[in-house]
């Protein structure tokens, strides 16, 4: 992998966008991101490492205008993903405003290039119409 | 596990403050001791006759107590730092509670000192990384749910805003107050936007200060020749921790729901007998969250209800009266001690401008990052 594609965390997503997670296989929850503590609904430590699609559905958005860390510069905008394939997640999405974000709305995950000026991509998420 | 009420009963007979204010240069002793010294005075007893000591703070580091206390005279009690994140507090409290209700000693004093500084949170040292890489602070949390919100029961931004008008108003009446300033619906709407809905008055400062509360048996009450009417029994007192709910919840909603069921019934009391509420309105959507989790107001009804005047004083239950975390502030600390104090000011007619009329039930609940959940239920004297 040349550094034009380094992954700002690779422990949580593939460099094809999709989420590292992991299934329970006694109670068969699905979590994200992966650990192997144990599972948080029945405590069983027995599990199998699942790949999740980066594909799932816009729950809740909110632009945020005020952040004390320098890692990123505000306004930026949080989504909230309700994965197909179970969990749900929140994380910064590709989008710079919410004018175009609607609750509902089919959304995917990308590989964007993350703030600071290091040449890694992180995950986001984006309008699925958006190109 | 067993409720309160099978064991003797325990009464909150003293409370003190130390105003909350922005950070100062202040040593927190001066801060903690102005408290305690309060509220031995009002309860008209002497440091000596205090047998323990339960310390809500999650900032000041490790060993702050007894350097602290030691001001007072040492007597070799037993003092214990507390820390459940927001909810130090109201733990300390709820320790302080037990140890009089259980009869291991007849005064206890619950005491909330704190002042910001720099702690590292558990959460950020699990060796699990997040994928939201920090960018997710409370008030963004709270922004995801207000909008959620908005998108199943309609409504606008300015109802977020109203509990912030109350709030404020409220706090505008209370010495102790860190923000004592009346604000109209357009200072809050104006205000500099935060994160999503919420403007900087939508959310609670986070400054220093230090409240107190002296608990005591009836034996210790006859002992000391405390004034019974003033003396405001603890009903309830409930702890609970957050479960896997199902995907996407409102988790604080959903540990407030089961967590205030459980101290409600344990007292035998209804949501709507209450007269008072001091809740965890951090940001001012909690406030309509918690309420309708509560079974104060129905779900979606609550906007309607703050409209209608409802949960202002003199409606049909004062929530926050003391201004709540919005305007009195959110040390942390203190926080769960200080709204025992504002409901046995209440509960014993004592609060002046700010009075309930007739107030004979009140509930104080707190949230703390984990997520925990603290409730309890105390009656009039």
């Amino acid at each position: 992998m040349s550094d034009a594609t380094k992954l700002a965390h690779p422990e949580l997503y593939g460099a094809d966008a999709r989420l590292l997670g992991v299934r329970c296989t006694d109670c068969g929850r699905v979590a994200f991101p992966r650990q192997h503590y144990g599972c948080e609904a029945c405590g069983s430590v027995r599990s199998e490492d699942v790949e999740l699609e980066p594909r799932g559905t816009l729950l809740s958005y909110a632009t945020v205008h005020l952040h004390a860390s320098k890692s990123i510069a505000p306004p930026f905008v949080i989504g909230e993903i309700g994965l197909a394939g179970g969990p749900t997640l929140r994380l910064t999405l590709v989008e710079s405003d919410d004018g175009e974000l609607r609750i509902g709305a089919p959304m995917r995950g990308v590989l964007h290039p993350a703030p600071g000026g290091e040449s890694a991509l992180e995950l986001r998420f984006t309008r699925e119409s958006a190109r | 596990m067993k409720p309160l009420s099978a064991f003797r009963p325990a009464y909150v007979v003293g409370i003190g403050l130390h105003p909350y204010q922005r950070t100062s240069d202040t040593p927190y002793p001066l801060l903690g001791l102005a408290a305690v010294r309060a509220a031995l005075q009002d309860a008209g007893v002497e440091w000596r006759a205090v047998e323990s000591v339960y310390h809500g703070t999650a900032l000041l580091g490790m060993a702050s107590t007894r350097v602290m206390l030691r001001h007072l005279g040492g007597t070799g009690i037993s003092m214990q730092q507390v820390e459940n994140a927001s909810a130090s507090g109201s733990t300390a409290f709820r320790l302080a509670t037990l140890e009089v209700a259980t009869g291991v000693c007849d005064v206890a004093l619950a005491l909330g000192v704190d002042k910001p500084g720099p702690r590292l949170v558990g959460g950020s040292q699990t060796g699990i990384r997040s994928i939201e890489s920090g960018r997710i602070v409370p008030f963004t949390h709270f922004a995801l749910l207000a909008q959620r919100y908005l998108e199943r029961h309609g409504g606008s931004p300015e109802d977020f805003a109203r509990v912030a008008v109350k709030n404020h108003g409220n706090g505008a009446k209370n010495p102790f107050a860190q923000r004592q300033q009346a604000r109209t619906l357009e200072d809050v709407m104006n205000d500099p936007p935060i994160s999503g809905a919420f403007t900087r008055l939508q959310c609670c400062p986070v400054g220093e200060g230090a409240a107190a509360v002296i608990v005591a048996s009836e034996d210790g009450i006859a002992r000391l020749g405390v004034d019974r009417h003033r003396a405001v029994r603890v009903l309830s007192s409930v702890q609970q921790t957050e479960v896997v709910y199902a995907e996407s919840s409102n988790f604080d909603a959903e540990l407030t729901r089961q967590t205030t069921a459980r101290a409600l019934a344990e007292a035998g009391v209804s949501p709507s007998a209450l007269d008072v509420i001091e809740l965890h309105d951090a940001f001012t959507v909690e406030e309509i969250f918690y309420l309708e989790a509560m079974g104060i107001a129905k779900p979606g009804d609550a906007p309607r209800m703050l409209r209608a005047g409802a949960f202002d004083i003199g409606g049909d239950v004062a929530v926050s009266p003391s201004g709540g975390l919005l305007a009195m502030g959110h040390p942390i600390g203190p926080t769960g001690v200080g709204q025992i104090a504002e409901i046995a000011r209440q509960l014993r007619g004592e609060a002046g401008p700010r009075q309930q009329p007739n107030a004979r039930l009140g509930l104080a609940h707190m949230v703390g990052i984990g997520a925990v959940c603290v409730v309890h239920v105390l009656g009039e004297p």
